[in-house]
């Protein structure tokens, strides 16, 4: 087994990266503030994978940071991918999902932070780690006059481990016509081609950018199932970016979710459930009575739990608190979508 | 760096060949031309003029296909999320673009020297130094337009801007700009005319653009965030776009305006003798005679024949016109100064009141004078006959008509022996050259002349009116003024008449006094004459003349000739040098004492005074090479 190359460094350090804090964690109890406790959830997460002995580490950022003028499209992200896993990267639209997959790529240059990548520190990857990673960008730019023979004929001599068969078999498996020139192709077979031409060299990490949006519903349930296949069966490591939650909890084991530049939660679904879930307050005058309300979430914060967001329409407050908070406290489970908008949208800021 | 290369030769090969195949049919015209042209400049002469023309299309095609391409169509995110490196497929589209570049241009220049080296004294030193040339203008014009096709979207303002900011630093300075470096190589002054050294200074200078241009390049290629490039590659806006026509249509304007409406300051001649009023004003320096009488009555004439001719052409103003006295030019010579930033026309003459001849220096005044005032428009080749038939019009030939047999009638028929074309008004400056300027002006009048019997001398006051007295707007409103008034529309909305119908009917009159003067036509000589080159040298000629028939011993010829600029194909008669001898002397050869440089171009004529025409007849001009 690999080691993480920062096992020992201080959870006070990186709080938000469960790879750096994974042993010497106390659980965080105690801790009020929002992001405590998602320190707490991450770090309970690495706890229950740090006696599974977790996979190496594939694919990490440290410190991201990206500035388009004045504009800071990534502060300071931390991701940690590991071995075989499939990540859903999830953010809103313009949250640096894609600004951070061209960075990983090295279509783009961060203005700050390093990518360790294959076990390798950069600022960029280089040919050769490039060479072992399977990219589908959002939008596919393939050379139009080219056939999907001639563009498998071309991409492959940039790749020495590439399987033509196995092209061949893909484009096949896809529906995808041979000779069909680029530009004859539908939007959806794009996407299909691209993720052939990612797979055909047998990449050890499959980085995806949003690759179904445009896709009709259809289209993207049968891209998603073959990408979950291929994560199955092949073992790959894939790293995906989505603004389409439904997706991410389709088939991502892991959840990195970006706001503004900034990862606000990285780690598995089930420790995201548990760590934020709905409240529905009995009294109902709670909606109409700031005074009341407030009470109610001084009462909440004094049990360690934290309001994120208020869902008036459903009756329910959205609480964040580790496991230990939410005994005693009559609370149920919510969706992703409903945690994604939590952690995403305007926060409550309640004294 | 193989795999691009494959697929740019793949991707564009058509584009490639569609090139090739537009350039070498540019190649062949200019090669037509030069066999067609057998006096005409050298081969590489022909290859220098077309060079400069393809390398520019070339540069323009090769950038859009290997660069621009690339990122307007996003293919470069494509290109780059592949394991390659972006300096290989820098240099493999750089490399690429320069050998397609290099392999139509350098066919067109070996296919040029061989025929060359076939057909001219050439030796292989001028062969290479002209490859040399070539070679490192290719360089230049490649390493230029690939950084060109990466500023995207704003190529066009950037390279508008450049442009202007040669033009008016070469304008504002001594720099010369457009004579030395990259476009010293393909000056057509020393292109082809350069045959021992290797113009070293030029070729350093282009080398060292060629290397800044290429550094560009590589910066913005190199620039990540996607690039600089396919940033600029992103397709402008609506808003852009017009912010930045109106930026381009806003300096063009601005500097035309502002030429336009810098008044000039009034040019002063000091203690000149003046006739003036606020429209015309005619002035004459101090003349060095004791008795001022005859200038003063000269100008009080001249003022009212300019007062004249403005009333009658309906015009505002007049340009003041300057006269300074030159005692060693010929008396029947003007010189036209040149008046930097100054209002007028400066006209230079040898004053003597015994023999000056007033009509005559009116007639040269006129057109000028008149060319001046509509800011060039009046001279315009088209209308140039109406020009050149007024000056004799009004100085000579107002009560004169083609039923005559005054001086003027019988040059316009010495000048067309075999009638009058549209192709002889549509090209008058041509006419002109062979015929002279008297003779053609002669002929001009009898086609004023016509039209003032036949359809009045209202139509013919209004015609003049529309095309000699109108002053246009300093800006692109006059093309369209003069596009939407073209002489043949002008023509037949005045007259009612079709042009070429008149045109007809002046062939007729021509041809029908022909036969009527045959007697007093045959009379008169025509001068037909020779030139052969002697080689002194490797690289030097002689240039030998006679008469090619023999006329009376003791009439007397003049050999005139000139040496021609490259870029230039007009005769200046300030350049114009003539040798003055008996007819008997040119029977047989006679030898400029000068030699002349292999490649020089020269132009040639012989002219005699005919005392019946009162005016200079000829061979009219011939052009040559020396080789």
């Amino acid at each position: 087994m690999f080691l993480q190359p920062t096992e020992n460094v201080s959870p006070t350090v990186s709080f938000l990266n469960p790879c750096r804090f994974k042993l010497n964690s106390t659980g965080g109890h105690g801790r009020t503030n929002l992001s405590r406790v998602r320190y707490s959830m991450t770090e309970a997460s690495q706890k229950t994978e740090t006696l599974s002995q977790p996979p190496r580490v594939l694919l990490r950022t440290r410190g991201l940071q990206k500035r388009f003028g004045n504009y800071e499209v990534l502060r300071g992200l931390d991701l940690c991918v590991r071995e075989g896993s499939v990540y859903g990267f999830l953010g809103r639209n313009g949250a640096g999902k894609t600004t951070t997959i061209q960075i990983l790529m090295g279509i783009q240059k961060s203005n700050q932070g390093v990518i360790d990548l294959f076990g390798r520190t950069a600022k960029r990857p280089n040919i050769a780690e490039k060479r072992r990673i399977g990219y589908v960008s959002q939008e596919q730019h393939f050379y139009p006059w080219m056939s999907c023979r001639y563009l498998g004929k071309f991409v492959s001599r940039f790749y020495p481990t590439w399987d033509q068969p196995w092209f061949l078999r893909l484009l096949h498996t896809f529906e995808l016509p041979m000779d069909r020139k680029v530009i004859n192709l539908s939007q959806g077979m794009k996407v299909k081609l691209a993720l052939a031409l990612a797979l055909a060299h047998r990449p050890r990490i499959l980085i995806l950018d949003e690759p179904t949006s445009g896709l009709d519903p259809a289209a993207r349930r049968e891209f998603l199932d073959i990408v979950s296949h291929q994560a199955e069966t092949e073992g790959r490591t894939t790293f995906f970016s989505s603004h389409i939650v439904e997706e991410v909890a389709r088939i991502a084991d892991h959840v990195g979710i970006i706001d503004r530049g900034k990862l606000c939660f990285q780690g598995r679904p089930d420790t995201l459930y548990a760590g934020i879930r709905g409240y529905r307050p009995q009294d109902p005058e709670v909606w109409r009575e700031p005074a009341r309300k407030q009470a109610l979430v001084d009462r909440l914060k004094a049990q360690n739990l934290t309001l994120l967001a208020e869902e008036p329409r459903q009756s329910t407050l959205v609480l964040e608190g580790d496991s230990e908070a939410w005994s005693g406290v009559d609370s149920h489970t919510l969706t992703l979508e409903d945690i994604f908008l939590a952690l995403t949208t305007k926060r409550i800021q309640l004294a | 760096m193989m795999v691009i290369l494959r697929k740019e030769l793949r991707e564009h090969w058509l584009a490639f060949l569609v090139l090739t195949i537009l350039t070498g049919g540019l190649f062949l015209l200019i090669l037509l031309g030069y066999y067609t042209n057998p006096n005409g400049p050298g081969v590489h002469e022909a290859y220098r003029a077309y060079l400069g023309l393809s390398s520019l299309v070339s540069g323009l095609v090769l950038s859009h296909f290997l660069v621009s391409k690339e990122y307007s169509g996003k293919t470069q995110f494509f290109l780059e999320s592949l394991p390659v490196g972006r300096y290989q497929v820098f240099a493999a589209k750089w490399f690429l673009g320069l050998a397609v570049l290099l392999a139509i241009q350098l066919g067109m220049f070996a296919l040029t020297s061989a025929i060359a080296l076939s057909r001219e004294p050439i030796e292989m030193k001028f062969v290479g130094i002209a490859l040399a040339r070539t070679a490192a203008w290719l360089l230049f014009t490649h390493t230029c337009f690939f950084a060109y096709g990466l500023l995207g979207r704003y190529r066009l303002f950037c390279v508008f801007v450049v442009f202007t900011g040669l033009v008016a630093i070469d304008n504002a300075s001594q720099l010369r700009l457009f004579e030395i470096g990259p476009f010293g190589l393909i000056n057509p002054n020393r292109f082809a005319v350069e045959r021992d050294a290797l113009p070293l200074y030029d070729l350093g200078i282009t080398a060292f653009w060629s290397l800044g241009a290429l550094l560009i390049s590589l910066a913005m290629m190199a620039t990540r965030e996607g690039s600089l490039a396919s940033g600029l590659a992103v397709k402008m806006s609506y808003r852009e776009k017009v912010f930045i026509a109106g930026v381009m249509v806003a300096v063009i304007f601005s500097i035309s305006v502002l030429e336009s409406r810098e008044k000039p300051e009034p040019y002063t001649l000091v203690d000149a003798m003046a006739v003036t009023d606020d429209k015309v004003q005619v002035h004459m320096a101090e003349t060095g005679l004791l008795n001022n009488s005859a200038p003063r009555e000269f100008l009080n004439w001249l003022h009212a024949e300019l007062a004249g001719v403005k009333d009658f052409l309906d015009m505002e103003r007049l340009p003041p016109v300057f006269i300074t006295v030159r005692r060693d030019l010929d008396p029947d010579k003007y010189e036209l100064g040149y008046l930097k930033g100054k209002d007028g026309l400066l006209a230079r003459v040898h004053y003597d009141p015994e023999s000056w001849d007033r009509e005559a220096f009116l007639a040269w005044l006129l057109p000028i004078l008149l060319n001046k005032a509509t800011y060039g428009r009046a001279a315009l080749e088209r209308n140039h006959w109406l020009l050149d038939g007024f000056a004799f019009f009004w100085s000579q030939g107002r009560e004169e008509d083609m039923e005559s047999t005054g001086p003027l009638m019988l040059r316009a028929l010495y000048g067309t022996p075999e009638g009058i074309t549209r192709t002889d008004l549509d090209q008058w400056l041509r006419f002109r050259e062979q015929r002279g300027k008297s003779i053609a002006g002669s002929v001009a009048w009898s086609g004023l002349a016509l039209l003032s019997r036949q359809y009045g001398a209202d139509v013919l006051q209004n015609l003049l009116r529309r095309k000699l007295g109108q002053v246009p707007p300093v800006d692109a409103r006059a093309t369209v003024q003069e596009y939407r008034n073209a002489l043949p529309t002008v023509f037949q909305e005045l007259s009612g008449v079709g042009y070429d119908d008149f045109l007809s009917l002046w062939d007729r009159e021509l041809r029908h006094h022909q036969r009527r003067m045959k007697e007093s036509l045959s009379a008169l000589p025509r001068l037909q004459g020779a030139v052969k080159l002697v080689q002194l040298s490797r690289d030097s000629h002689a240039l030998e003349y006679k008469l090619v028939e023999a006329l009376d011993d003791d009439t007397r010829i003049r050999f005139n000739h000139t040496r021609l600029a490259y870029d230039s194909n007009t005769i200046t008669p300030d350049d114009v040098y003539s040798e003055d001898m008996n007819a008997g002397r040119l029977a047989t050869w006679q030898r400029l004492p000068q030699g002349f440089r292999r490649g020089t171009l020269l132009a040639w004529s012989f002219t005699m005074r005919s005392e019946i025409l009162k005016c200079d007849i000829g061979t009219g001009w011939q052009r040559m090479e020396v080789r």
